[in-house]
């Protein structure tokens, strides 16, 4: 782990973000962590949780096969050899260090001086390297590179809620880079970093680990199966939460293989801050817990042809971790940022509402309103005999429902960029085209079909009359190019982004008409928007676009 | 301080079925608290040991549980009364024998839904299954079934109505028992015509048993599980209403059987008769809309709605194809 050396505790003061003092609680939180994951628990509980942990560990560091493993595989076994003749007490005593070194293993560490260095010169510097033509304008890289980032949503609300609430920042998943550009989005909106989990694959870079290390960041192990792992992690991003540290987490687990915004979430994290929330009530000291649905949008994703063989193969759902995609290869990040940064907008975040533990909207004072405007008491859904309780069931339940609702918002606040539009249209052409042939019949016919480029762009005309008739009544967010661009300048600004990054364009120009080429990436790209299939199919274009009047 | 069970149960709707509800909380020994907007007086006083209060408000200000007895045409209404007095310490729990239908019949929604939207409680739950009223009024040995996604919801439930004369059986499908409640109703009727015209016992066994094998594809389209259907909510139920003469979806078919109008028939069975006629055909709609095969439900549902008479539905099902 590689952090930078230091003489004494961190020094905070009350203005610095609660994350400053990270490090000097971490021994706290860490025990905490421990003793909520051990106690209370029956003989029999101990010795299952203890079974298992051995039993999936041992499985796992076989087949890890290096020399990380090897040390831990015959602690392992050794354990596993004396979990039967153990009393209850040493059982418990093996089950706290089995905990505490799964605790150790994800804390992480936050170093204000490298927040610092990241949030001053960064940009900055990403730009200069990244984009060289700009080299005169070097000192002012954040605000150009702020172009291509852009933040939606009331961020001088979350600002002062942040101040009244915790908040549990939860975005949609489509690149290892969501990270990165939320942490330069959440910095320039002036609201306060936040602790987030990341995949351990992310911290084999040596670049991307360091700063994963110094930000907050704590370690998940996605190739741990063992309960007992998944209880510690559950609980250090509960107390984490309870102790006001703001955080993020992908409630999709994973990358979007498909393209498409998440429609189901995992529950684990997402239930930490449920938990964290009603722990809070039952102490008698209520720290509200804001949750923010977040969605990154991309005009263009760094990983878009892995990711979609991934989907298209089906092998490589949530367990799945590709270590070889091309956020591991450098020539394609170059690349990728040289494409990015020459487009506007290329990123949008927009933050969404911020609602409490039952989705019901809150204000900046930390306040919930129901969908008629009426103060709800959120203490009143943990009551037992009058007195706020645990209860698990109860608890699973509502973040449950929460898990659905954050799907709703993220939804609703899907910005829809030029490359979802394009694809769209074309893979709509395709299906037309091959009638009678299945999606994976569809895909494999490149240079196939070729469309006049017309008709692409009078689809499109007629596409984004659709969506802004959706736009129009709430259900989901154009983006500034989407929404002002002549239709032949957004079709060309897609096809831009797309070629010279992509392996192989996923359209091309010939004898005035497109061919379209590489059909994986433009079902990618098309599947944004396949959550308002239904809603698309149900409307009819609101009004001519603003785009097309402006041409006339 | 009070604690859950030592407060009174609400029970919304002074009907038959809100009073049987109402004196079995009484029987399991908690306070029951009758509220009805029509007046209690409707179904006569209230059974013994049974508070009368007018008030909604004040009911529910006292009370975790609330069980609706109503229709399902007050259905929404009650919701969003229910909406500006209930917190999320309560308990919303319907026994509605029907589906809510807004856009005209084109939008099918169970009642627990509605509950939902229209009120800020997250505990909502059925009640569904043998439940025959006079059985309980009269102190009858039955049993039936909750449903809901929360464990403490079941457990108010059973705390209020379980008896020495009450079994309550437990489910977390809630919408597989709203849609088998409402369809053992029509399944109900249709079974109560096959006997009154004299299918034989071979007939009606198939078409109630093809008829829930339908009722079960429906609950899918709504998520619903489908051994709901084989349980105390889809054949317990129907089991019961074929048993109950007095059942008013048997009588019903009976009436009908006989040779009196639908109209005629309806009169005599009184609202029950009218949502039933409404239902099969929407159904079916519903059915058609989402292409899934429910041909016993839709031979009822053109019975019901005069496209063919009964040797033709009867035709319709016995002319399929077994393969």
């Amino acid at each position: 782990m590689i952090r930078l050396p230091r003489l004494g505790p961190i020094r905070t003061s009350p203005d610095d973000p609660r994350l400053f003092s990270f490090n000097n609680e971490r021994d706290a939180i860490v025990h905490d962590v421990v003793e909520r994951v051990t106690t209370g628990r029956s003989p029999g509980e101990v010795e299952r949780l203890l079974a298992d942990a051995a039993y999936e560990e041992i499985r796992r560091l076989e087949s890890q096969r290096d020399a990380e493993a090897s040390a831990d595989l015959s602690g392992w076994r050794s354990r596993a050899r004396r979990i039967h003749g153990m009393d209850a007490g040493e059982r418990s005593a093996e089950l706290a260090r089995a905990a505490s070194h799964y605790a150790w293993d994800i804390a992480g560490n936050f170093d204000p001086r490298v927040f610092r260095f990241v949030t001053r010169l960064v940009p900055t510097l990403l730009t200069g390297v990244m984009a060289p033509s700009t080299l005169p304008n070097l000192l002012g890289g954040d605000r150009w590179l702020g172009d291509r980032v852009l933040t939606q949503g009331d961020t001088d609300l979350l600002r002062r809620l942040s101040k009244n609430a915790t908040l549990v920042i939860t975005p949609t998943h489509s690149s290892n880079l969501d990270s990165v550009v939320f942490g330069f989005a959440l910095e320039r909106a002036g609201l306060p970093p936040v602790t987030y989990g990341a995949g351990k694959n992310l911290f084999t870079n040596p670049f991307i680990s360091f700063f994963m290390h110094n930000l907050g960041a704590y370690r998940v192990d996605r190739r741990i199966r063992a309960l007992l792992y998944k209880e510690v992690l559950k609980a250090y991003s509960c107390v984490l939460i309870e102790r006001g540290y703001h955080s993020l987490f992908f409630p999709g687990g994973t990358r979007s293989r498909s393209g498409g915004v998440e429609t189901r979430v995992k529950l684990g994290l997402l239930g930490s801050a449920v938990e964290a929330w009603v722990r809070s009530v039952v102490s008698g000291h209520e720290r509200p817990v804001a949750i923010v649905p977040l969605t990154i949008n991309y005009v263009l994703t760094l990983e878009a042809e892995s990711l979609i063989r991934e989907h298209l193969k089906e092998s490589g759902r949530a367990q799945f971790i590709m270590e070889d995609d091309e956020f591991s290869q450098l020539d394609r990040w170059n690349t990728f940022f040289r494409k990015t940064l020459m487009m506007d907008a290329a990123v949008i975040l927009r933050f969404g509402t911020p609602i409490d533990p039952f989705g019901y909207r809150m204000d900046d004072t930390g306040a919930s309103y129901d969908s008629r405007g009426r103060l709800v008491d959120r203490r009143s859904y943990v009551l037992k005999d009058g007195v706020p309780a645990m209860d698990a069931n109860r608890d699973a339940e509502y973040t449950r429902e929460l898990g659905e609702i954050i799907c709703q918002h993220f939804k609703r606040e899907t910005v829809v960029v030029s490359t979802a539009v394009v694809a769209k249209v074309l893979f709509a052409r395709l299906a037309q085209a091959l009638p009678g042939l299945d999606l994976y019949q569809r895909l494999r016919m490149r240079g196939q079909v070729i469309v006049p480029r017309e008709e692409v762009l009078a689809d499109i005309d007629a596409l984004r009359g659709k969506l802004r008739a959706l736009a129009d009544q709430g259900k989901l967010v154009l983006s500034p190019v989407v929404d002002g661009t002549p239709a032949p300048q957004l079709l060309e600004r897609a096809l831009s982004a797309w070629s010279g990054y992509h392996t192989r364009p996923a359209a091309r120009w010939q004898d005035g008409g497109l061919v379209l080429e590489d059909l994986n990436l433009l079902y990618y790209y098309q599947n944004r928007l396949g959550c308002f299939a239904k809603d698309l199919a149900a409307t009819t274009p609101a009004h001519a676009s603003r785009a097309a009047e402006a041409t006339r | 301080m009070t604690t859950d069970r030592e407060r009174p149960v609400t029970v919304l709707g002074g009907g038959r079925f809100g009073r049987a509800l109402a004196s079995a909380v009484h029987r399991a020994g908690r306070r029951a608290l009758l509220v009805s907007r029509s007046g209690i007086d409707i179904g006569g006083p209230p059974p013994e040991g049974v508070e009368a209060v007018g008030e909604l408000a004040r009911a529910v200000a006292e009370s975790n549980l609330v069980l609706i007895a109503v229709g399902s045409d007050r259905m929404v209404e009650m919701a969003r009364e229910l909406g500006a007095v209930c917190s999320g310490r309560h308990s919303l729990v319907h026994g509605l024998r029907g589906l809510v239908t807004h856009d005209h019949g084109e939008t099918l929604e169970p009642a627990s839904v509605v509950l939902r939207r229209e009120t800020d409680v997250r505990r909502v739950g059925v009640l569904a299954g043998p439940l025959v009223a006079t059985s309980v009024l009269a102190g009858r040995p039955g049993g039936c079934i909750v449903a809901s996604r929360y464990d403490e919801c079941i457990a108010e439930v059973r705390a209020a109505l379980t008896g020495p004369m009450l079994r309550v059986y437990r489910t977390d499908d809630c919408v597989g028992v709203e849609v088998a409640a409402a369809l053992v109703g029509t399944l109900a009727m249709a079974a109560g015509f096959a006997l009154g015209a004299g299918f034989g016992p071979s007939a009606t066994a198939v078409l109630v048993t093809r008829g829930m094998r339908d009722a079960g594809h429906v609950g899918r389209l709504f998520g619903a599980h489908p051994e709901t259907f084989t349980g105390l909510a889809g054949f317990g139920d129907l089991v019961a209403a074929m048993a109950d003469e007095e059942r008013p979806e048997v009588r019903l078919g009976r009436l009908v059987a006989e040779g009196r109008s639908w109209h005629d028939a309806i009169r005599q069975v009184g609202r029950v008769g009218v949502e039933l006629t409404m239902l099969a055909p929407r159904i079916v709609a519903l059915a058609k809309r989402s292409k899934v095969d429910v041909p016993v439900l839709e031979a009822i549902a053109g019975v019901l709605s005069g496209a063919f008479d009964t040797p033709a539905a009867l035709r319709s099902l016995m002319e399929r194809d077994l393969s």
